[in-house]
């Protein structure tokens, strides 16, 4: 017993004990080190990403002015300035929804299945997916989507532009096909997440066309709004 | 003297402590002048993004100059010519431009501004963090339940909100418009401020943002301010020569 608690062999078991100690502070802090520095290439190439997109945000911002100085030009003079003004309502009214369309995009279909029904969020999802991949144009069921459009749930009716519809729902939209395809059906997309509960089913076309938005006073108001000058 | 076993392996766990801590001092002076150097090109990165930021803000500024310049000179046919065609493009004109959400407008509303949860990390231990940040599908519900209170213009972070306008999530950031912007958000609104409220109050965003802690604050206003939508070049355009085919 004597033998065992000699003075050798206490140093040599705390030596041991400080030895295992800095091994394994040696482990984590090179875990540490690789995850830190996995954090901060990811911040790099956040950043990277970043300066790509305001540079090409600038880039369009510089071209609207020059085509505005152009613009400009062109209104000096009676004639070309009632050309010009109406390009810009024609403009204006693509926008806010004023005219009816035609082109290339996609159709969506969503239906209620046995045991679940389309939810005012799984519409709002594919529309705003749409739009995130380029669309011109957006209607449901015929109800063009202007900038105040709502999408109201109401029992197991949803509502858009105050009118009442229910599943199966057409969802058409103009823009790149297969821009508006691959955003739609993409790996873990919303088609992938959405089909699990309801019908859902997409198919490009050429030839797709819009409706207006109805301007009867019912689907836009702007009774609140002055304009600021 | 004689050299005994126990003076070896002392010897040899001293040795070890050597290596070991060498190793570590090492690892620990490379880590540092990898984060100076990261920390570096991460400071480069910024400088420039402020630079673009910069350079953006000039040219909306810009952009809206001649805007109001190209209005002011349709304004002066239109006076020249009153009650004829030149007047009546520019009354469709205007409209055009207040229905897309391409003018300035103010009005009575109100300001919602969301933030992520300000939950210290022990008190959500165990929890799923993304449970405490906002999410592009919560943007997305808030701006629709102003929509359905009767918004007539909502913009994000001053980002006019209109027929085209997606939000959706990147990374950190949500995407509006094309346009990056982090928490807080800001959303303003014009229309009738009690049905905006109520509408907001009354959703189940609002009432899940409550319950895990996430920041909502309602600001009724009788003087809103919303910026119009710059448009891009050729937007608005494409779709339009198609129909005409």
């Amino acid at each position: 017993m004597k033998r065992w608690m000699s003075k050798d062999n206490l140093a040599i078991a705390f030596v041991c004990f400080v030895i295992s100690f800095m091994i394994i502070w040696q482990l984590k802090s090179v875990y540490s080190n690789t995850q830190k520095s996995k954090i901060e290439t990811l911040r790099l190439t956040q950043l990277q990403e970043e300066l790509i997109n305001e540079k090409h945000n600038n880039e369009l911002l510089k071209s609207r002015i020059d085509e505005l100085l152009k613009d400009n030009q062109k209104i000096k003079d009676k004639k070309s300035a009632e050309e010009q003004l109406k390009l810009d309502i024609k403009r204006a009214s693509m926008i806010a929804g004023l005219l009816p369309t035609f082109g290339e995009g996609v159709k969506i279909v969503l239906s209620n299945t046995f045991d679940y029904m389309v939810t005012e969020s799984n519409l709002l999802e594919v529309i705003n997916e749409l739009r995130a991949t380029g669309a011109e144009a957006i209607e449901v069921n015929g109800e063009r989507l202007v900038a105040t459009s709502e999408v109201r749930e109401a029992g197991n009716r949803i509502v858009i532009n105050g009118v009442r519809m229910s599943s199966p729902y057409e969802i058409k939209a103009i823009g790149n096909s297969n821009k508006l395809y691959r955003g739609i059906t993409m790996l873990g997309g919303v088609k992938d997440s959405l089909g699990i509960f309801i019908d859902f089913s997409i198919q490009k076309d050429d030839k797709i066309y819009i409706n207006a938005v109805r301007d009867d006073g019912t689907v836009i108001k702007t009774d609140y709004m002055k304009e600021t000058e | 003297m004689k050299i005994t076993k126990s003076d070896i392996w002392f010897a040899v766990a001293l040795m070890l402590l050597g290596i070991i801590m060498g190793i570590q001092i090492r690892s620990n002076s490379t880590r540092s002048q990898m984060l100076s150097a990261a920390a570096k090109q991460v400071d480069y990165y910024q400088n420039l993004i402020k630079e673009e930021v910069k350079k953006s803000k000039k040219y909306k500024r810009e952009i809206r100059r001649y805007e109001r310049e190209n209005k002011e000179l349709y304004e002066a046919f239109a006076y020249l010519d009153k009650e004829g065609a030149f007047s009546e493009l520019n009354e469709q004109l205007k409209k055009a431009l207040k229905f897309a959400g391409m003018n300035d407008v103010k009005g009575p509303g109100l300001i919602l501004t969301i933030d992520d949860a300000d939950i210290p990390p022990e008190e959500r231990a165990g929890m799923d963090a993304s449970d405490f940040v906002i999410h592009d599908m919560d943007v997305l519900r808030f701006v629709n339940e102003l929509k359905k209170g009767g918004a007539q213009a909502i913009s994000i972070n001053d980002e006019r909100i209109i027929s085209t306008s997606e939000q959706v999530c990147a990374g950190p950031t949500v995407m509006i418009n094309g346009r990056k912007y982090v928490t807080p958000y800001v959303i303003k609104c014009i229309g009738d401020p009690n049905i905006l409220r109520q509408s907001i109050e009354s959703s189940l965003v609002y009432t899940e943002f409550k319950e895990y802690g996430l920041s909502v604050n309602i600001e009724v206003s009788d003087e809103i301010s919303i910026e119009g939508y710059l448009i891009k070049k050729n937007e608005g355009a494409k779709t339009n020569e198609k129909m005409d085919e």
